[in-house]
């Protein structure tokens, strides 16, 4: 049995518990107790790995308490919950290498609220329960709440203002909508709600299902209830901003699509209305990255674009476009990485204010992160050896079958706009000029390491053939688990 | 033009919202009485049957609603503790801003407005006893309503009393964030140890579980529900002292 996969949650929380403890012994220790963290579950979520390949990838539940899952709380671990999981935990890892002495005056409070984030979102990608799944859902919106207005100037404290007013009315609605199910059905387990979704009378499951599309459409950044993302993403640090960016929205997407899938057996209709959500947003996102000249703004227009083209590659409902919506998840997460990481890194060292012109020339004077960058932009492009030309592939010929040609024709559009402006930036930091603002060469490692090995994945998922036939049969497998209810059902309750 | 569409949609909600829930009976006895749609009934065995039947036998508490949040449903309750804790860490962290400039002024009106002797007293008599209420109800939470998060309140309500009848009243810091901390570590500690020995996260019946309605009954309830009454005591408590330190 692998019930020890409940440590994936506990052991964190357990180090949030214990950091206010460590403070008073020693100042400068809590800062370490994320790497050991994001260590632990990135080892946890490779030895799930195996274990799922050992079973012939059928995926498993976890009993909390030891009560049958109808009745008591269960988790449930799949290919897909195992990705997500690779992904928070090895990001994590990475950025929290990079935060050591970033943040500045950084206290023992900053490095709790950053485990309990990684935490909340571990919780919402493996939790088989959808009151678990709002408890989840808070604890990540709670911390992120607070780590927006770590700077506490008067800039994050505004972003955290609207970030919190949002929220919580997504919470609300979220809320309103587990409480309608639960009165109808009686039952909080996802696999049991799903037995019995057909039995509620119609108005009822529309006036939840509309609920909850609403309340998780705000936590997914999706077209009319995203306005909060750009002032959040450039308010806050920048390791937390690379954490709601790479990690923070995959999951609450994860989320999203199960509740549509699982809980209501959406049908083609609401697919179709939620993939013209994703059209919106991937257009609106792209177009208004064009004018910004604030870099993590830009990078935040980005990536709301790229939370469209995610949306309407899993709403196109067939295997393969599910499939490449989960291999957009896992590149978008690593170039986003790269990208602020690496930017910050290059902000930092030309003291500058966070304007693209600032980094005028850059290129001469910190070679390998401008190569990095450009690399990953490049990746990001779809430029074709590279992982993300076949995630676009996938996404793009999966929408073509199931007959959407103008949506194809869209997203073709949106990446021609991502490339003006994304090949612009390239074009700046490869200014022949010298740089005008003072210069200090500070190179220092635990920066260059993350971002380093970040783009090494990409060279890892681009080149090595035999991984990547392995590995779309393992996202294929993924995607069954998002979209085959009855084979949901049937591992949770049983035969 | 704005307010118009605002309106109208707010108009548009609020009646689809009604014609939802208007069929709704809150409070319904759904295990007893025969329900109209027959399709419901008969498919359907609700978990709240399952608690009711199973309970004694499980948990052996007599407060069916403290064995569900605690044995049933433990891991959303770690989850709440856990959100309570990050409210009062996050509230630390907003609240800290505004300290290191008004700390002059503080201290010049800090004796105008102080309570009358009467009040002063009161509390000081009152204070043992509401804080004994408070251990009171989170010690009972599987025999009677009430519990950890109720208790804690309580406890933390008394220390709101003395803030604001002594002007000067101050708690030790580093006390109550051990408590908290401690507290918290505990509570996953329990679960830990059904793990380790029974492959089972918060597994509650490892102890005798003793005489149904009594004290010592339940197994590791009424544990569990001293540690939740103690940390959210203290960081209720913790709030509302760092509201009155920036104030």
């Amino acid at each position: 049995m692998v019930d020890y996969a409940i440590l994936l949650i506990a052991l964190p929380l357990f180090a949030a518990f214990l950091i206010p403890l460590v403070a008073m012994v020693n100042k400068n220790w809590p800062k370490y107790i994320p790497i050991l963290v994001t260590a632990f579950n990135s080892v946890l979520s490779i030895n799930l790995l195996l274990y799922l390949n050992a079973h012939n990838g059928t995926p498993f539940i976890v009993k909390i308490g030891g009560f049958i899952p109808p009745f008591g709380i269960n988790l449930f671990i799949g290919y897909l919950a195992i990705i997500l999981l690779m992904l928070i935990s090895f990001v994590g890892l990475m950025i929290s290498l990079y935060t050591i002495n970033t943040v500045k005056d950084a206290e023992s409070r900053y490095y709790m609220l950053f485990i309990l984030l990684l935490m909340g979102v571990t919780g919402l990608v493996i939790t088989g329960d959808l009151f678990n799944m709002f408890v989840f859902l808070e604890i990540t919106s709670i911390s992120a709440y607070s780590l927006t207005a770590y700077k506490r100037d008067g800039l994050s404290l505004e972003a955290s203002m609207k970030y919190i007013l949002i929220g919580s009315l997504a919470s609300v609605f979220v809320l309103i909508g587990i409480g309608v199910i639960y009165y109808s059905t009686h039952t909080l387990n996802i696999a049991d709600i799903s037995n019995h979704i057909n039995t509620v009378p119609k108005y009822i499951k529309m006036f939840s299902l509309s609920m909850l599309l609403i309340g998780l459409a705000i936590e997914a950044e999706l077209f009319p209830v995203n306005g909060w993302v750009p002032d959040v993403y450039q308010a806050s640090p920048t390791p937390v901003t690379t954490i709601f960016s790479s990690i923070v929205v995959k999951a609450t997407i994860y989320v999203f699509f199960r509740v549509l899938f699982t809980v209501f057996r959406a049908d083609l209709t609401v697919m179709n209305f939620v993939m013209g959500l994703g059209v919106i947003t991937l257009l609106i996102g792209e177009i208004s990255a064009l004018k910004q000249v604030n870099i993590k703004r830009m990078l935040a227009y980005s990536s709301i674009g790229q939370v469209g083209l995610i949306v309407i590659a899993i709403s196109s409902y067939s295997s393969m476009g599910v499939a490449g919506g989960i291999y957009q998840m896992i590149n978008h997460a690593i170039f986003k990485g790269i990208l602020f990481l690496g930017t910050a890194y290059m902000i930092t060292s030309v003291s500058g204010t966070g304007k693209i012109s600032d980094l005028k020339g850059i290129a001469q004077k910190m070679p390998i992160s401008s190569f990095i960058v450009s690399f990953s932009i490049i990746a990001l492009l779809g430029v074709p050896p590279l992982t993300g030309f076949w995630a676009k592939m996938m996404i793009l010929s999966s929408v073509m079958s199931s007959g959407h040609q103008i949506i194809v024709a869209l997203i073709l559009f949106a990446t021609v706009v991502e490339a003006v402006y994304y090949l612009k930036f390239i074009a700046v930091i490869y200014d022949s000029s010298e740089i005008t603002n003072s210069f200090k060469s500070t190179i220092k490692f635990n920066k260059i390491v993350p971002i380093v090995l970040f783009a090494l994945t990409i060279i890892l998922f681009s080149v090595v053939p035999q991984f990547l036939v392995k590995f779309q049969d393992v996202l294929l497998k993924a995607a069954n688990e998002l979209t085959n209810v009855s084979s949901y059902i049937s591992i949770v309750l049983g035969s | 033009m704005k307010k118009i569409i605002a309106t109208l949609i707010l108009l548009v909600f609020t009646f689809y919202t009604y014609n939802t829930i208007k069929g709704f009976r809150f409070g319904h006895d759904f295990l007893n009485a025969k329900t109209n749609n027959k399709k419901i009934s008969q498919k359907i065995e609700p978990a709240g049957k399952h608690y009711l039947e199973n309970n004694k036998l499980e948990n052996n508490a007599s407060n069916v609603v403290t064995s569900i949040v605690v044995s049933y449903r433990g891991f959303d309750t770690l989850g709440e503790v856990t959100v309570l804790f990050l409210a009062a860490t996050g509230l630390g962290v907003i609240l800290t801003l505004t300290k290191k400039e008004d700390d002059d002024e503080n201290e010049n009106d800090s004796s105008e407005g102080e309570p009358s002797l009467i009040v002063k007293t009161a509390s000081r008599i009152l204070f043992p006893l509401i804080f004994i209420f408070g251990a009171y109800v989170f010690i009972h939470g599987h025999l009677t309503p009430g519990g950890g998060f109720q208790g804690g309140t309580i406890i933390a309500s008394a220390y709101l009393m003395m803030f604001l009848s002594y002007s000067n009243f101050k708690i030790n810091h580093s006390i109550f964030k051990s408590i908290e901390s401690m507290s918290g570590l505990t509570f996953i500690s329990i679960g830990l140890v059904g793990l380790i020995g029974f492959g089972i996260f918060l597994k509650l019946n490892l102890i005798p579980m003793g005489v149904f309605n009594t004290l010592f009954s339940a197994g590791l309830i009424p544990i569990v529900y001293i540690i939740v009454g103690f940390k959210v005591g203290s960081e209720l408590t913790a709030v509302v002292d760092s509201y009155r330190e920036n104030w």
